[in-house]
C-alpha cells in the first residue's frame, strides 16, 4: 500500500497498538525504566512526551519538506535551489528544533501555568534526549507521510509511550510485594516485563496495519 | 601506560554503559537482529564516541559551561551525520536495514554521558581511549545479543547456516518480545556472574 | 562552491531563526523586574532580573548555607518564604518535613523570584558576612586528610558543633562555590579556626584546600549550624565520629572541658586502621581533662596481628559493648551514612529521646 494513503486515524490508533515506539521499535528505553518506577512520575512524563512529540513533529515535518527536502527551495533563481543539498542536516535540525521546542513550552508554562510547570517542569529537559521523539521524525521522514499523517503519528506516538509507561508502573508497583530473584531484581524483571507486555501488544497485530 | 589501559578497559567489563549504566538499551534492542547489523551499529558508536570524546576533550579550553551541552550534541551529531553518509554511500543495504537508528546514536545516552563525564575533564588521549572503551563495551554486548539472535531465530550466522536442516529456528526472538526477554536474560546472568568473587 | 555557500546559509539561517524564537520567547515570557525581596522585615532590595532566590541573596551579601551549588541536593539553603506563598517543588520535598512545609519553608535554591517576595532567614545568617583567613599550616595528619590552620579576625566567635562555608574558586571563572566544614577547634580561642579537610579525588573543594600554603588568603562565611551543647552537668553526653566526622566533635569536647567539666562524656572515634587516626594525643589531653570522660577508638579494618591494643571492629560495635547511658544523655553523632544508621537502633534500645539525638551524616 501507497503510505500516502493511510488515513491519519489509522496512523493514529497503529502507533498506539500495532506499532508502538516502545514495543515494536524499543525507542524511549532509557527514560522508561527510570521513570516508571513510580506512578506520578509515569504519569508527568509520558504527557510530556506526548505533548512534545505532537507539536514537533509537525514543526518538524514543516522544516523538512519546505526547506531542508530536495527541491523544497526550487523557487530560489539560477536553479541554485535545486543544487542545494540539505538532507543531510536534517538530523541536527530535528535535535535543535526539539530542544528548542522544549525551552519555550518551558517558559510558557512557567509563565501562564505554574501548576502545570509543577507538574511537568522536571520532565521537560529530559526529553529532549529521549530518543522516542527524534525517531517519531525520522520515522516521519523515512516512510514518506504527509502533513496529517505525521501530527497523527507523532500524537500516536506519544500516546503510545504514555501507555506503555503507565502500565510498567502499575506493574512495577504491584512487583515490588512479590519476590523476584536477587539477580533479576530492576532492570531485569522490567525488561522480562516489558517483553510480555510487548507480547500481549502482539494481539493487535490483527487491528490495522501501516508497515 | 596501566593507567591508560585501565581506562579502555574498564568501560569494556566493570562499567559497561548497557548493563552498569542502563545507556543505550534502545538501540541495543533494535538492531540485534543480525550480528552484521550488530556489528556495524558497534562500531559506529566506537567511532563517534571516540571522535566526539577528543573532540569535546580538545575543545575543553574554548567552550564555557553554560553552552557545552550545546557543543557536545552537535560535535556528536556532526559524527553521526558523517558516518550516517558514509554509510550510505558505501553500503546502502546495510543503511536501510540499520533504518533511522543510526541516526539516534546522537540520543544514545552513551556519547553525551560519556562526554560529559570523562571527556570533559580529561586531556585528549584518555578521552579517546575511554570514547573507544565505552563503544566497545556497548558492541560486544549487541554483538552477544545478536548471535543469539541471529542464531536461534534465522538459524545462521552472518548469513551463514548454523542450525542443522530440518530444525525450526524460534522465529519469536526476531520479534520485539523476544529481544527484551533475551534482554532481561542477559541482564539477569551477568549479575550472577559479577556477584561471584 | 555557491552551492556550498548556500546551504551552509540556509542551514544558518534555520538555526538562527532558532536561537531568535528562543530569545523572543524569554524577552516576552521571563517576568520581569522590578520586584521587591523583603527579608526578615528589615531589610528591603529591588531585584531587576528573575532568577533563584539563592542567587540573588548570594549577591546581596546573605549567605545561606548550601553545599552543592544550587542544585536542590543538600538541602542547607533552608528559608521561611512568607508571602506569596507557594507550594514546594518535588525536589524540596525530599528535604523538607511537612512541618517545615506547612510552615513555607523553601530551598532557596529552587525558589524563583518572579514576583514581590517576603522571606525569613534565621538571624545569625543575616548577620554572617564574608571575611578572609589566612593559613597558618596545613598539614596532611591521615591519609587523604589535611589539618587546616586558618588565622581569623578576632570577632569572629561561634559555638562547639557549628560550621562555616569556603569560597572555592570555580575553575570556569564565576564567583566560584561554597563548601561546608565543621570547625574543630576551642571556641574559647578567638582569632584561630582548625578544620579537617577530606579530599575527595575529582571534587572541587576538597582538592583546591589541599593545594593551599602557608600565607595563601581564603574567604568564608559562618558560622551555620543549630548544634548547642547542653551545659547542665547531668546531662550526659555520647560523641561518636567516623573518620574526619570527628572535626566537630573536638570543639564538643574542647566546650565540654571547659564549661562543665562533670560531665559524663563518652567520645568514640571510628576509622579503618592505626594510619587513618589522627589528633589522638590531642583527644586524649582532651579526655583527661573531664574526669568522668573516656575517649574510645575503635578500628575496622587493622591487619591481624598488629601492634593495635585498642577496640577492633565498626564503631557501631564498640558503643553498643561499652556504652550505658547514666540518666539523661546528649548525643552528636557525625560520620557516613552507614555508621549513623547502624547507631539509631543501638540508642533506641538504650532509652535515648530521638530528639536529644543530633546527626550530621555526609
Amino acid at each position: 500500500m501507497n503510505p500516502g494513503d493511510i488515513s491519519p486515524l489509522t496512523i493514529l490508533i497503529a502507533a498506539i497498538f500495532t506499532n508502538n515506539i516502545l514495543l515494536s521499535n524499543y525507542l524511549g528505553m532509557c527514560s522508561f525504566i527510570a521513570l516508571s518506577r513510580r506512578l506520578d512520575t509515569a504519569v508527568g512524563m509520558g504527557l510530556a512526551v506526548t505533548f512534545v512529540s505532537t507539536f514537533t513533529t509537525a514543526l518538524n515535518w514543516v522544516i523538512y519538506h519546505r526547506v531542508l527536502a530536495r527541491g523544497a527551495l526550487s523557487f530560489l533563481p539560477g536553479g541554485l535551489g535545486d543544487r542545494i543539498q540539505l538532507e543531510i542536516f536534517a538530523l541536527i535540525v530535528f535535535i535543535a528544533v526539539i530542544a528548542a521546542f522544549v525551552q519555550v513550552v518551558e517558559m510558557v508554562l512557567e509563565r501562564f501555568s505554574p501548576a502545570m510547570h509543577q507538574a511537568l517542569g522536571l520532565f521537560l529537559p529530559l526529553i529532549t534526549v529521549n530518543c522516542a521523539i527524534l525517531g517519531v521524525a525520522l520515522f516521519m521522514v523515512i516512510r514518506g507521510y504527509g502533513f496529517f499523517q505525521a501530527v497523527a503519528y507523532g500524537f500516536g506516538s506519544g500516546l503510545g509511550w504514555l501507555l506503555a509507561v503507565l502500565l510498567m508502573a502499575g506493574l512495577r508497583r504491584r512487583l515490588r510485594f512479590s519476590t523476584v530473584p536477587r539477580g533479576l531484581e530492576g532492570v531485569g524483571i522490567t525488561l522480562i516485563v516489558t517483553g510480555i507486555m510487548a507480547m500481549a501488544f502482539m494481539a493487535f497485530a490483527g487491528m490495522v496495519r501501516i508497515q | 601506560m596501566n593507567r591508560h589501559l585501565a581506562t579502555l578497559v574498564t568501560p569494556i567489563w566493570k562499567e559497561n554503559p548497557i548493563f552498569f549504566h542502563v545507556l543505550g538499551i534502545c538501540s541495543a534492542l533494535a538492531v540485534t537482529t543480525r550480528v552484521s547489523n550488530a556489528l556495524v551499529m558497534g562500531a559506529a558508536v566506537t567511532c563517534t564516541a571516540a571522535a566526539t570524546g577528543v573532540f569535546v576533550s580538545l575543545l575543553r579550553p574554548v567552550v564555557q559551561r553554560s553552552v557545552r551541552l550545546v557543543v557536545e550534541m552537535l560535535v556528536i551529531a556532526t559524527f553521526v551525520i558523517l558516518f550516517d553518509v558514509m554509510l550510505k554511500a558505501f553500503w546502502y543495504d546495510m543503511s536501510r536495514q540499520l533504518g533511522p537508528y543510526v541516526g539516534l546514536i546522537v540520543t544514545n545516552c552513551i556519547l553525551l554521558g560519556r562526554a560529559e563525564a570523562f571527556a570533559l575533564k580529561n586531556p585528549v588521549l584518555p578521552s579517546l581511549l575511554d570514547g573507544v572503551g565505552s563503544g566497545l563495551g556497548y558492541s560486544w554486548v549487541l554483538v552477544v545479543v545478536a548471535i543469539f539472535r541471529e542464531s536461534l531465530g534465522a538459524g545462521t550466522l552472518l548469513g551463514l547456516r548454523v542450525l542443522p536442516e530440518g530444525a525450526a529456528p524460534a522465529q519469536a526472538l526476531f520479534l520485539p518480545p523476544g529481544a527484551f526477554f533475551l534482554m532481561g536474560l542477559l541482564v539477569w546472568g551477568l549479575h550472577a556472574v559479577r556477584r561471584r568473587p | 562552491m555557491t552551492t556550498l555557500l548556500a546551504s551552509l546559509l540556509v542551514f544558518l539561517l534555520l538555526m538562527e531563526l532558532l536561537v531568535a524564537g528562543i530569545l523572543l520567547a524569554r524577552r516576552f515570557l521571563r517576568p520581569r523586574g522590578p520586584f521587591k525581596l523583603t527579608i526578615n522585615d528589615t531589610r528591603e532590595v529591588v531585584l531587576d532580573e528573575s532568577d533563584t532566590l539563592m542567587n540573588h541573596l548570594y549577591a546581596q551579601g546573605v549567605f545561606i548555607p548550601s553545599s552543592c551549588g544550587g542544585r536542590g541536593t543538600c538541602g542547607l539553603c533552608r528559608v521561611r518564604v512568607e508571602a506569596p506563598r507557594q507550594p514546594c517543588t518535588p525536589v524540596e520535598e525530599d528535604h523538607l518535613t511537612p512541618a517545615q512545609r506547612a510552615a513555607g519553608f523553601r530551598l532557596a535554591c529552587q525558589v524563583k523570584v518572579q514576583s514581590d517576595l517576603a522571606i525569613r532567614v534565621p538571624d545569625e545568617i543575616l548577620d554572617a558576612r564574608e571575611r578572609e583567613a589566612r593559613v597558618v599550616s596545613n598539614i596532611l595528619v591521615a591519609p587523604g586528610i589535611t589539618h587546616l590552620v586558618l588565622a581569623v579576625p578576632e570577632d569572629f566567635t561561634f559555638h562547639a558543633g557549628q560550621y562555616v562555608q569556603l569560597r572555592i574558586p570555580d575553575p570556569d571563572g564565576a564567583a566560584g562555590v561554597f563548601r561546608a566544614y565543621s570547625i574543630a577547634s576551642d571556641p574559647a580561642v578567638r582569632g584561630t579556626l582548625e578544620l579537617a579537610v577530606k579530599l575527595v579525588p575529582g571534587g572541587l573543594g576538597s582538592p583546591w584546600l589541599h593545594a593551599r600554603r602557608p600565607g595563601d588568603v581564603l574567604s568564608f562565611t559562618g558560622p551555620y549550624g543549630e548544634w548547642r551543647l547542653e551545659p547542665d552537668p547531668a546531662v550526659g553526653l555520647l560523641l561518636v565520629g567516623g573518620g574526619v566526622g570527628l572535626t566537630p566533635l573536638r570543639a564538643i569536647l574542647h566546650e565540654a572541658a571547659t564549661r562543665c567539666p562533670d560531665k559524663p562524656v563518652h567520645f568514640f572515634f571510628g576509622a579503618r586502621s592505626q594510619d587513618d587516626l589522627f589528633w589522638t594525643d590531642r583527644l586524649d589531653a582532651l579526655a583527661a581533662r573531664l574526669p568522668r570522660g573516656s575517649a574510645t577508638y575503635a578500628l575496622s579494618h587493622e591487619p591481624e596481628g598488629s601492634s593495635w591494643s585498642g577496640a577492633r571492629g565498626f564503631v557501631h560495635e564498640a558503643v553498643d559493648a561499652a556504652w550505658e547511658p547514666e540518666g539523661p544523655v546528649q548525643v552528636f553523632l557525625c560520620g557516613p551514612p552507614p555508621m549513623i544508621d547502624a547507631l539509631r537502633p543501638i540508642l533506641d534500645e538504650r532509652g535515648v529521646e530521638p530528639e536529644r539525638v543530633f546527626t550530621d551524616a555526609f
